[in-house]
């Protein structure tokens, strides 16, 4: 009776055998699997699965404000809108175009290729008002769009345009104040992440995470907006007049050394950066180095002063030319042997004066106070692509060199390192770094540049070579054109030749004036450079009526009281 | 052992009483329950119901005003963006309508033309700068007026009529055409100025011209600059 039911056993234990080890194979295939899964592998399914739900959205941060010395704008973000197409949604574009046209200011020809095809996004119109933009929502046209962006605005046009600079589309900026100050003013981006359904809605009571974009900060300049745009009206017309290849003006405060205008002729218009020349779109005043000429005959003279070698009535023979190794040197006009004075030698500009004053002195005093003005050395202002110029090794002078730069030849200035040389002498002998940024304001509040000055003459001394240059604009000087009626005007020309692209003196000219008003008490130094003028090329001549026009205007514009009385002259012959 | 069965009796006599009673009580209690549980049914169904009907017409009381506050959220949202960007529209324009550039060109369409260098006075009545000789006039409808700025501390201005002698020294490079308001200067040198003549206190023009920065304020009567 025991045996069927054994018997039966045995008939079906192979097949219960291979079921069994059939779902022990399937389960441990399972839980190798969930192994895998849950334990190798988690991390990078979470991650995955978290991809998916999470959606983390950059929140872009407002790019900040530069003013001018007053609180005038002159580069600031704007909100903007800009209009794109989805062509494959528009089902008539000869009637969309119609309807667009005017809303965005494009005309309808232009519009309508553009709505026609099957590219799923085009930009028809970039940085329109937000108006414009509710106007075309409005409009409820197939396959339009509105998308919010940030625009960079500039007010003024090219006013200030070559300091500032401008940025990309992307908002970073690339020139001028724009580049220099670029983390403090682009501030930093916030996020945010939102927990989203498949169709990618926002799960309300989902995850939320923000991280708020803090905002640029803020650059104050110290250009004075009015001024500003006189000292470019001015060296744009007489560019022109002049049919010179540039041109340039810095309006100086010599007492703290703050830049009120830095001007450069062509310039452009910061709105569109991309249609300017690239030429015309750096900073003149700081990267561009030129050979100075006379201008530079004022340090030599006050090295003259200073060591006690020379005073201003200190008589020095002047022959009609001059022989140093193999060169022979001129001045500007021919005469026969004269005698000049250290006063008329600066007044009259004679190039062989400048050179006797330097044999006197010795080239290691020259150089001595060529860098003591800050030549050959960057002034550290907060803009980029400052040069240095060239000031070559006292060492390696040759004889030749040794007696062109006393008069501003066989060297190479930036128009912002002369001009902060005459403002030494301005500032009664204290040297005072030229400096653009009055106050930047970022997250880590305001910071102010310090001011460096160091004492390169002393206050008689100084006096004495203002007194000295005030016959420069004298009848009897070279540049009577930059008087100006009430005030005491002192000041130097200078007419260089220049280098041209191959490294050799081309035939033309850089001219020059450097002054500075109230000669008693002086509170502005004005320089104007002019690059290959055709008209003229003495810096009496064309330099100095633009040096009048800026000046007048700023004495005006600060409200700076003339002079009382007038110069005592100075003799100028001896 | 008689005591046994007397026992045994006594213990079944309670016994049979218990019977008895439990018998004769049952009656009453069935009549004193039924009443009791038919009577609150009817006020118990009615409150829920209300409750529950009240919940329902709270909730949608609450949907609807939400859904109305969203619906004023929103709108007031769209208003004030559109406010906002109105906000900007207009800033812009008077940043951009404030430029030197587009001040000077406005000025020159008026007519106006950059002022000559200004007069000043300093505290003991002389005039500093010059009048240039033959002012042009570069219109009958625009005259042009030399500026007069005064150094030094200016009051009483209010009770120092034109015939102050630096008013008329200005006037005497006043074009014949310039009205009075815009030929005279209002500032006069004070005569408590007591010997100061630190330059440029303050500036009094009137009518001066294009382009703009020199502040054109004319000094408050009997106000004293710093």
């Amino acid at each position: 009776m025991t045996r069927r039911p054994r018997r039966r056993l045995a008939r079906h234990g192979p097949r219960l055998r291979a079921g069994a080890l059939f779902i022990a194979l399937a389960l441990t295939a399972l839980g190798l699997r969930l192994v895998w899964l849950q334990g190798v592998s988690a991390s990078s399914y979470a991650t995955r699965a978290e991809d998916q739900r999470l959606r983390t959205t950059t929140i872009s941060a407002v790019r900040g404000q530069i003013l001018d010395r007053n609180g005038n704008v002159l580069a600031q973000n704007v909100d903007a809108r800009a209009i794109y197409v989805d062509q494959t949604e528009v089902s008539d574009p000869a009637r969309e175009a119609q309807v667009l046209a005017p809303l965005i200011g494009v005309p309808a020809q232009t519009l309508q290729p553009q709505l026609t095809g099957t590219k799923r996004f085009v930009y028809l119109a970039r940085n329109v008002t937000p108006a414009q933009g509710r106007a075309v929502t409005a409009a409820s046209l197939g396959g339009i769009g509105v998308l919010p962006e940030s625009h960079r605005s500039y007010p003024g046009g090219d006013l200030a345009a070559n300091v500032v600079g401008f940025t990309n589309i992307d908002g970073k900026g690339l020139a001028g104040i724009e580049s220099s100050f670029n983390t403090l003013l682009q501030g930093t981006a916030g996020t945010e992440t939102v927990e989203v359904d498949p169709s990618g809605r926002e799960i309300p009571g989902g995850y939320h995470k923000e991280t708020k974009a803090r905002p640029g900060g803020t650059v104050q300049l110290t250009l004075d907006q009015d001024i500003q745009y006189e000292a470019q009206r001015a060296i744009a017309a007489q560019v022109a007049a002049t049919r010179a290849k540039s041109g340039t003006v810095i309006v100086l405060d010599s007492k703290t050394g703050q830049i009120l205008a830095d001007a450069t002729a062509p310039s452009f218009n910061a709105a569109e950066p991309g249609k300017a020349d690239p030429a015309n779109t750096g900073n003149r005043t700081i990267s561009d180095y030129y050979e100075p000429g006379s201008v530079n005959k004022m340090i030599v003279a006050a090295a003259a002063l200073q060591t006690g070698a020379l005073t201003p009535n200190s008589v020095l023979d002047i022959p009609s030319a001059l022989h140093i190794a193999d060169a022979t040197f001129h001045d500007a006009e021919a005469h026969g042997d004269e005698k000049l004075t250290l006063t008329g030698i600066l007044a009259k500009s004679s190039n062989i004066g400048a050179i006797e004053i330097a044999q006197r002195l010795g080239n290691a005093t020259v150089d001595h106070y060529l860098k003591l003005f800050g030549l050959g050395a960057k002034t550290g202002i907060a803009l980029p692509g400052e040069t240095a110029g060239v000031l070559p090794d006292v060492n390696t002078w040759k004889p030749t060199q040794a007696a062109t730069i006393p008069f501003g030849q066989g060297m190479d200035v930036s128009a912002l390192q002369m001009v902060a040389a005459y403002g030494a002498v301005a500032n009664g002998g204290v040297y005072v770094a030229p400096r653009i940024v009055q106050s930047s304001a970022g997250p880590d509040g305001v910071s102010k540049p310090a001011t460096t000055s160091r004492r390169v003459m002393s206050t008689q001394n100084a006096a004495l070579l203002r007194l000295m240059l005030e016959q420069v604009t004298t009848e009897n000087g070279t540049a009577p054109a930059a008087q100006i009626p009430g005030y005491r005007i002192a000041g130097k020309t200078g007419t260089a030749n220049a280098i041209g692209p191959d490294g050799r003196y081309d035939g033309h000219y850089t001219a020059s004036f450097i002054g500075m008003a109230p000669a008693d008490n002086p509170r502005l130094v004005v320089e104007v450079v002019l690059d290959h003028p055709q008209t003229s090329y003495y810096g009496g001549t064309v330099a100095a009526p633009v040096f009048k026009d800026v000046m007048s205007f700023a004495l005006q514009s600060l409200g700076i009281p003339p002079s009382k009385g007038s110069p005592s002259a100075l003799p100028l012959t001896g | 052992m008689s005591a046994g069965p007397a026992v045994a009796g006594s213990v079944a006599t309670p016994a049979r009483q218990r019977a008895i009673t439990f018998g004769w009580s049952r009656p009453r209690l069935r009549l004193v329950a039924s009443p009791g549980r038919h009577a609150p049914r009817v006020p118990f169904v009615l409150l829920v119901i209300a409750l529950l009907g009240g919940g329902l017409l709270g909730l949608l009381l609450l949907n609807t005003q939400r859904a109305q506050g969203a619906f004023t959220l929103s709108d007031l949202q769209r208003h004030n963006t559109t406010l906002q960007d109105q906000v900007q529209a207009l800033r812009l324009q008077v940043q951009q309508d404030r430029t030197p550039a587009a001040l000077a060109s406005r000025a020159a369409a008026l007519g106006m033309v950059p002022g000559t260098a200004p007069l000043f006075l300093d505290a003991s009545g002389k005039v500093l700068g010059t009048v240039p000789d033959g002012t042009p006039v570069p219109d009958a409808h625009s005259p042009h007026v030399g500026n007069i700025v005064v150094a030094g501390t200016a009051q009483r201005a209010a009770t120092k009529p034109a015939s102050h002698p630096a008013t008329s020294t200005a006037a005497a490079g006043t074009p014949a055409t310039a009205s009075p308001s815009s030929g005279t200067t209002t500032a006069a040198t004070g005569t408590s100025a007591s010997g100061t003549d630190a330059p440029a206190t303050s500036t009094g023009t009137s009518g001066h011209p294009v382009p703009p920065p020199v502040a054109a304020t004319t000094p408050a009567p009997n106000g004293a600059t710093p």
